[in-house]
């Protein structure tokens, strides 16, 4: 190999594909630098990891909550309840949260159903419950207008709707859950959905008024339904003479003792049904919906509130906006913490490496091209956080998804990464590349300032 | 004549308001040329070995490197003039210790576009790195060992091969085998010496090792 | 592409040289590059043919990415932009005025009442008043703006979600018509099915709405008409564009 002794040529005959190769040194030389502090930097990258980690799951499940409350109620038009607020009665009516405080009388459905605007009314009694799953009696056309999703009607895996007395409809993750099939024999219980009770609790009342158990009138299953993704779910439905059939005998929410009857001694009794909690609206033409919200809330024959469906789940948004903003605050916070970390961990390693640098200065390296390198080291340390970050939240959230929809019915899907969270990642490695400011100027300094001598 | 491959022209330079500590009215060196710097520590040979390098600035005199001014070049100009003809080994800390001694050797090749134009691809360059560092006396299994498991000898030969993959025109040598004995430090430079002849790279060796002389050319005896 | 290629693999030269002036009175895409400071791609040779095949194949990858990543999910804006089909017309802009039948004139009812003799809380007074809103609510709509391409501004009630937004709502003159007594009359409500659902965002101010309108008639008893966009486009407004 000769020397070049030629005189040194300008800047235009400098070889091509110099910016590639250069580019390709320093991620290289920045991965196995890494590599090389990887235990000191282990720890820094399990704390990014998990921040991020964090960070993703707090945006997802925003996302997936509204997108699962949105869908849970379709191709209705208003929702009727006692007089309150359209975004309480929404909650408790659909969403099975909280408690329906006040009932309707049965005439009232009748004045409903008779608005020359209305299509249809679906009326439903909530307040039982079996283990930690709600009752609801509601007429059998519950099942041929309530929709939930994009429109989607109610369809059954087994069996099909309720026809009479002591005739039961689960939902999908009831008949999961306890293993409930066509046939099988229910007792149901009067009250709020308790944490530890069982179905058949012998024992007396914990107190006045508590959880008791029916267990004298046994229910039949006679159909199951296809997972919805909603409330239903959770959801056991009956007749609203069922409901009536399983009070008889009550007295302020106790049984009376000493009291059994029959089955049939039961239907021989007034069973039509006094009090509802809710009723579905169907309109005939959706444009409709002001006039006859207006109606009902000022004509009607007692005080009630019509909520749209739509518009209640709007106001609910905005109420809950700012706890929403709060919590990604706090997230991005965290990551803030531990991007700052791994800030702190380079700009002190800085010191340690000023011998590499400076040779790396003296070998030809530019001043530039050394802090380019302590920038690809932060944004591979990003790199390899998001890596850990996304790939164990996507691998939880899959094992975790059915005790997800059955615990709080809701569905988060296990994508490692969806379209509207790429600029989250964005912002990611823009935390990293900032962060990294600082360091990679030091670096720049350091190179600046190197020469020969300190050798 | 051909024109010398170093020549410095009434070079002054002093650190701060101290004495001049270099004052050359004209040096010059030939291609291929090796010469041996010696002298007490203090006397300069570092400092003048950063101006022919172009890592520091003479603010009088002329520095003139196969032809072209330093001073005449930015300073990025400089760091490329740099890596594209000089090769530089110290007397310690000459190796990157995340990358392995095979790495070292290619890095200053792969950072100076002229001396990576004298490969056709990365695998040529390692082979001839190789090939150098067997001419060298290391041995292939000590190529691929994470340089912080290579003795201190071995250490200052992959530095060699570094500084001269790519056949730059000239190698800068401060003290580098001055931690060694006397016995390996005599091979080591008789080594150098002849990879330098045979590629015809000119060398400036500092050391305060007088024996040294008998592998260059030249010997310079720097005064304080 | 090839000049972005090299672009990409090469520093930009710093000054002009001998070099370059040579070259400048080749092709005159050359001088341009070299005016800008650029230097022309090489010829392409055996030497560099992998080379640029690598850079066109990205080149094209990042210039296609988007396009086939529409294709596949049609609602994505760079979709909307490559497919949106010509316009059979423009949208002809509306009004809500527009909407009300010409020929309805509720002041009629109050002609012959003379307010200004009337006493504070005059049941006359409320009567009226009962009267104008039952009549108000009955407005007819206007029947030969059935099929027409509109384009009409409003605010949004919505009705039905999709997982991407809404998708279904009614369009109201102005903000707050289901909290404001009287709502709007039937005449003045819109039911409008997007054919893109919306954001939650875009909801909350004024959107313009473009399609066609339809014009229902509804059972007698209820006496009024109403009107429907069923595919429309909705945008957020930006002030009125001529």
């Amino acid at each position: 190999m000769s020397t070049d002794t030629g005189a040194w040529q300008p800047n235009s005959m400098r070889t091509r594909g110099a910016f590639g190769q250069t580019a390709t040194l320093v991620f290289e030389l920045a991965s196995k630098s890494l590599w090389h502090r990887r235990i000191a930097l282990s720890l820094l990258v399990l704390a990014m990891s998990l921040s991020c980690a964090l960070l993703f799951f707090i945006e997802r499940l925003r996302i997936d909550m509204k997108t699962s409350f949105a869908q849970s109620v379709s191709g209705t038009d208003l929702l009727v309840g006692p007089k309150g607020h359209p975004a309480q009665l929404l909650l408790s009516t659909v969403f099975h949260l909280g408690e329906p405080r006040d009932a309707l009388p049965f005439s009232s459905l009748q004045w409903l159903a008779d608005l020359p605007s209305v299509a249809w009314t679906v009326p439903i009694s909530l307040g039982d419950s079996h283990g930690p799953y709600r009752v609801i009696g509601t007429q059998s056309q519950f099942f041929e207008h309530i929709r939930t999703g994009e429109a989607e009607p109610l369809r059954f895996t087994q069996g099909k709707a309720f026809s009479g007395l002591w005739e039961l409809v689960v939902g999908a993750s009831v008949a999961k859950q306890l293993g409930y099939k066509l046939d099988a024999s229910i007792v149901l219980e009067h009250g709020l959905p308790s944490e530890e009770s069982t179905s058949g609790a012998q024992g007396g009342p914990r107190g006045f008024g508590s959880s008791t158990s029916h267990d004298d009138k046994p229910f039949r299953v006679v159909g199951v339904l296809a997972p919805t993704g909603t409330a239903l779910d959770r959801s056991l439905l009956v007749s609203l003479e069922s409901i009536e059939a399983l009070h008889i005998g009550w007295q302020a929410g106790a049984p009376i003792p000493g009291l059994r009857l029959s089955e049939d001694m039961i239907r021989k009794f007034d069973l039509s049904p006094k009090q509802i909690s809710a009723v579905y609206v169907g309109l005939k033409q959706r444009s409709l919906l002001f006039r006859t919200q207006r109606q009902i809330e000022t004509s009607g024959p007692l005080p009630m509130t019509a909520a749209a469906p739509g518009l209640a789940l709007a106001d609910l948004w905005q109420l809950i906006g700012k706890a929403e903003a709060a919590f990604s605050l706090l997230a991005v916070v965290m990551l803030l913490v531990a991007m700052l970390g791994m800030g702190a961990n380079l700009l002190a390693s800085m010191r340690e490496r000023e011998r590499e640098l400076a040779l790396l200065r003296v070998l030809g390296a530019r001043p530039w091209q050394i802090a380019a390198l302590v920038l690809v080291e932060a944004l591979l340390a990003a790199s390899l956080a998001l890596l850990v970050a996304l790939s164990s939240l996507s691998s939880l959230l899959l094992i975790f998804k059915e005790s997800l929809l059955t615990e709080a019915g809701l569905t988060m899907s296990a994508q490692w990464i969806r379209d509207d969270e790429l600029p989250l990642m964005a912002a990611v490695y823009a935390c990293a590349f900032v962060v990294s400011l600082l360091p990679a100027w030091r670096a720049y300094r350091i190179s600046l300032q190197q020469g020969m001598l300190d050798r | 004549m051909k024109a010398p491959l170093v020549d410095l022209h009434r070079l002054q330079f002093s650190y701060g308001m101290h004495e001049t500590l270099i004052n050359l009215e004209s040096w010059q060196l030939q291609e291929g040329e090796q010469l041996l710097v010696s002298g007490p520590s203090g006397c300069g040979k570092s400092t003048l070995l950063a101006l022919i390098a172009g890592l520091m600035l003479a603010p009088q005199g002329a520095v003139k490197l196969l032809g072209t001014d330093l001073a005449s070049l930015s300073a990025a100009q400089r760091d490329r003039f740099r890596a594209d003809h000089i090769g530089v080994v110290f007397q310690q800390f000459n190796l990157i210790p995340y990358l392995s001694a095979l790495d070292n050797m290619v890095l200053a090749c792969r950072l100076s576009s002229r001396r990576r134009q004298a490969f056709q691809s990365l695998t040529l360059m390692r082979k001839a790195a190789a090939e150098m560092a067997a001419s060298l006396d290391l041995e292939a299994s000590a190529i691929e060992r994470p340089v912080t498991q290579l003795s201190i000898g071995q250490q200052q030969r992959v530095a060699a091969v570094r500084a001269l993959l790519g056949g730059p025109a000239l190698l800068l040598a401060d003290e580098p085998s001055s931690a060694l004995d006397a016995a390996r430090e005599s091979q080591l430079i008789d080594l150098l010496s002849q990879q330098c002849r045979r590629q015809g790279t000119a060398l400036i060796l500092v050391s305060h090792h007088e024996a040294l002389e008998k592998h260059v050319d030249r010997h310079w005896r720097m005064a304080a | 592409m090839a000049s972005l290629s090299y672009l990409l693999t090469t520093r930009h030269a710093g000054s002009l040289d001998a070099y370059k002036l040579e070259r400048l009175n080749s092709r005159p895409y050359d001088s341009f590059l070299l005016i800008m400071f650029i230097k022309p791609p090489p010829p392409v040779n055996r030497r560099n043919l992998v080379r640029y095949t690598f850079w066109v194949t990205a080149a094209s990858m990042l210039w296609g990415l988007p396009r086939a990543r529409a294709q596949s999910n049609p609602t994505s804006p760079v979709a909307k932009a490559a497919s949106s089909p010509p316009n059979p017309g423009k949208p002809r802009d509306l009004s809500w005025d527009d909407l009300i039948p010409g020929d309805w004139k509720p002041e009629k009812l109050l002609e012959g009442m003379n307010f200004a003799l009337l006493q504070d809380g005059d049941p006359r007074a409320n009567e009226a008043m009962a009267k104008l809103r039952e009549l108000w609510d009955k407005a007819p709509a206007v029947a030969n703006l059935h099929g027409q391409n509109v384009r009409l501004p409003g605010f949004v009630a919505p009705l039905e979600r999709s997982a991407k937004g809404i998708s279904e709502f009614l369009l109201v003159p102005y903000f707050g018509a289901c909290i404001h007594s009287p709502p709007p009359p039937a005449n003045q409500i819109v039911h409008v099915v997007s054919a893109e659902p919306i954001s939650e965002k875009t909801a909350q101010a004024a959107v313009w709405v473009s399609g066609r309108l339809e014009v229902l008639r509804y059972e007698s008893a209820l006496g009024v008409s109403g009107y429907r966009m069923p595919q429309s486009k909705v945008q957020v407004y930006q002030g009125k564009k001529n």
